[in-house]
């Protein structure tokens, strides 16, 4: 059986390691740039929040902009886990489509069985590929995150134990909706909505939102953030004051707040410290990092148990 | 008499459509049976339960006294099956085919495989996908034959090959025969060619079992009878009539009787197979049941 189910996946594994391969070139490459770039510009001590040599603003200004448009073109890497999930689950969907599983339920083999070996293989392919893919990605991003921390977007998705609940995610409803249609493409459309409907929907509106309260913190000015907010993910943050109303105002005035002159920002930040302003703001702290990870992983991977239940059910009980 | 296949009761519903109701047949170890009806009747569902694909939604079906989805490895290792339009993996070479049956298949016998395929001279190189229908067909026979099975079911196996194709099919098949030790039951909704190959027939018509039994014995039991219009409810009142046609002045009556029709007026004939077949398949559902009560256990 697993001869068979390796025989069947034979063309999609190859597809998927040959595109694997080619990306980890490209990512490799790009990668060990940044990281000399990164080493040569002396910006390891360079973390946000904490202490920093005079040396770093401009340097890192420098890096991150240099490096931009290829951290914004990782944005399409987020189709991977998509991408690995097809090529798991269309071979299974296509047997369906083809009537070919009734050749495979007539030999000495119970149903259960066939699925299974079926089932385990194909998620072992993806947990594989969806984690070799995580680890690429930590490495290439390193620098990166140790600059500004990788409770952001461009780092979350492609980090920790996200990108394999993904994968496992895609390829579930595609499985499953294959199974009840016994159609191949239109389960890789369903697919494709589902995925990108969930992903969008839990990034814009769910996760920095709703799985735990942000923090709302003020502290004074010139005195250190709390620890966590410059490297968490800030909803907002600015200035903020006690006062009468009007207060603010007149203080931004009397300390010429315009934000000219960087040379002026000392002597603005000392007027403000003088007139007791405050900054705040509203956050989601780095330490939280690993339980997002955790409730967001969770999510995908209850949807993905469902999913693989009902196509259980489903083979089991409705296929013939 | 051992018993290769048995269902009673039988039926299996597709949410509110029965696609096989109140089956009850046996099929007696040794005979090529054809399971015929048309298109939709329930041949295939019959099929699918007897090697458990599908399961039962009521009743019973047992293969040499096992069921098929409660001991499903008892049951599929003596069982070949060719499903409908023979599905094969059309990337697979032949070769691989094979080897897929050598993994799945305790029972396997290889040397069955390989003579077969020299003999038709299908090359163990080729890909599945390139081979012609008939050459698939074969293949598919091959691969159900190679698991040495005591029944062997075919779903509309010559349905899609053309007539040359259709013979050599089906001289294989009975080459399998030959050899003996195999029950078969195959399903088509045409009866031409295998009237050659099988010795006994089931009739499937509206989900339903019409007619089952030998076929010696089921031609023993028709009689054709052609007469004067105006006393052909004689003839009904006394023998059991499957299909009557009428013209302006005469009737032709196809009968299901034990009894001899000794009426002068009346002309008598032995019906063919097909005659029988396309009375059956051609008289409503609701009068249907009775004939075939009484001719389940003719043989």
């Amino acid at each position: 059986m697993t001869w068979l189910t390796w025989r069947q996946q034979r063309l999609e594994a190859l597809l998927g390691a040959a595109v694997m391969a080619a990306l980890a070139a490209v990512l490799v490459i790009t990668g060990r740039h940044i990281a000399a770039a990164y080493d040569h510009a002396r910006l390891a001590a360079c973390s946000l929040g904490h202490a920093q040599p005079n040396s770093c603003g401009d340097n890192v200004l420098h890096f991150t902009a240099r490096f931009s448009s290829l951290v914004n073109l990782t944005t399409w890497l987020n189709m991977v886990p998509l991408l690995i999930g097809i090529l798991v689950a269309a071979p299974i969907v296509l047997e369906f489509e083809h009537g070919t599983h009734r050749l495979a339920w007539t030999q000495t083999i119970t149903r259960r069985r066939w699925l299974g070996t079926r089932l385990t293989l194909a998620a072992a392919a993806a947990i594989a590929a969806a984690l070799a893919f995580t680890l690429l990605m930590t490495w290439w991003r390193g620098p990166f995150d140790h600059l500004a921390g990788r409770f952001d977007t461009g780092a979350f998705d492609f980090e920790g134990a996200v990108p394999i609940a993904y994968t496992l995610f895609a390829a579930s409803v595609v499985l499953a909706v294959g199974t009840v249609l016994r159609r191949t493409l239109p389960a890789i459309a369903v697919g494709l909505v589902s995925f990108l409907v969930l992903r969008l929907g839990i990034e814009g509106w769910i996760r920095y939102q709703h799985y735990l309260a942000p923090l709302h913190k003020t502290w004074p000015v010139g005195t250190p953030a709390p620890a966590g907010e410059a490297t968490g993910y800030i909803t907002s943050n600015g200035l903020t004051f006690t006062g009468p109303p009007g207060a603010g105002r007149q203080m931004i005035q009397a300390c010429n707040v315009t934000y000219t002159d960087p040379r002026s920002l000392q002597g603005v930040s000392a007027c403000l410290r003088h007139h007791h302003a405050l900054q705040y703001a509203i956050y989601q702290p780095a330490s939280r990092f690993w339980t997002f990870q955790a409730i967001e992983a969770g999510i995908f991977l209850a949807l993905s148990l469902i999913l693989v239940a009902t196509t259980i059910w489903w083979v089991n009980h409705r296929l013939t | 008499m051992s018993i290769a296949l048995e269902t009673t009761g039988l039926g299996r519903r597709y949410g509110s459509t029965w696609a096989l109701r109140d089956c009850s047949l046996v099929i007696p170890q040794g005979r090529v049976a054809a399971l015929v009806g048309p298109n939709g009747a329930g041949k295939t569902t019959l099929l699918q339960l007897a090697v458990g694909v599908s399961r039962p939604s009521v009743g019973r079906v047992e293969v040499f006294g096992w069921s098929p989805h409660e001991q499903p490895l008892l049951v599929l290792a003596r069982v070949g099956f060719v499903a409908q339009d023979h599905p094969l993996y059309r990337g697979f070479t032949v070769a691989e085919m094979l080897r897929m049956g050598r993994k799945l298949n305790p029972r396997w016998d290889d040397t069955v495989a390989l003579e077969r395929l020299d003999r038709l001279s299908i090359p163990l190189g080729q890909r599945v996908g390139k081979l012609s229908g008939g050459q698939q067909a074969q293949v598919a026979l091959v691969l159900a034959l190679a698991k040495r099975p005591e029944l062997l079911l075919l779903d509309e196996p010559v349905a899609a090959l053309d007539p040359l194709a259709r013979r050599e099919f089906l001289q294989s098949l009975m080459d399998a025969v030959a050899e003996g030790g195999l029950t078969v039951l195959l399903s088509s909704h045409i009866l031409a060619d295998l009237e050659r190959v099988c010795d006994h027939l089931v009739i499937l018509s509206a989900s339903r079992v019409h007619l089952a039994g030998d076929i010696d014995a089921i031609t023993a039991h028709h009689r054709l009878v052609t007469g004067p219009r105006d006393t052909a409810a004689r003839i009904a009142a006394r023998h059991n009539v499957v299909q009557a046609r009428h013209s302006d002045r005469q009737s032709t009556l196809l009968v299901a009787t034990e009894q001899a029709i000794s009426d002068p007026a009346w002309l008598v004939e032995v019906p063919s197979l097909e005659e029988i077949v396309l009375a059956y398949l051609g008289q409503p559902t609701s009068t249907s049941t009775q004939p075939t009560r009484r001719l389940e256990v003719a043989s």
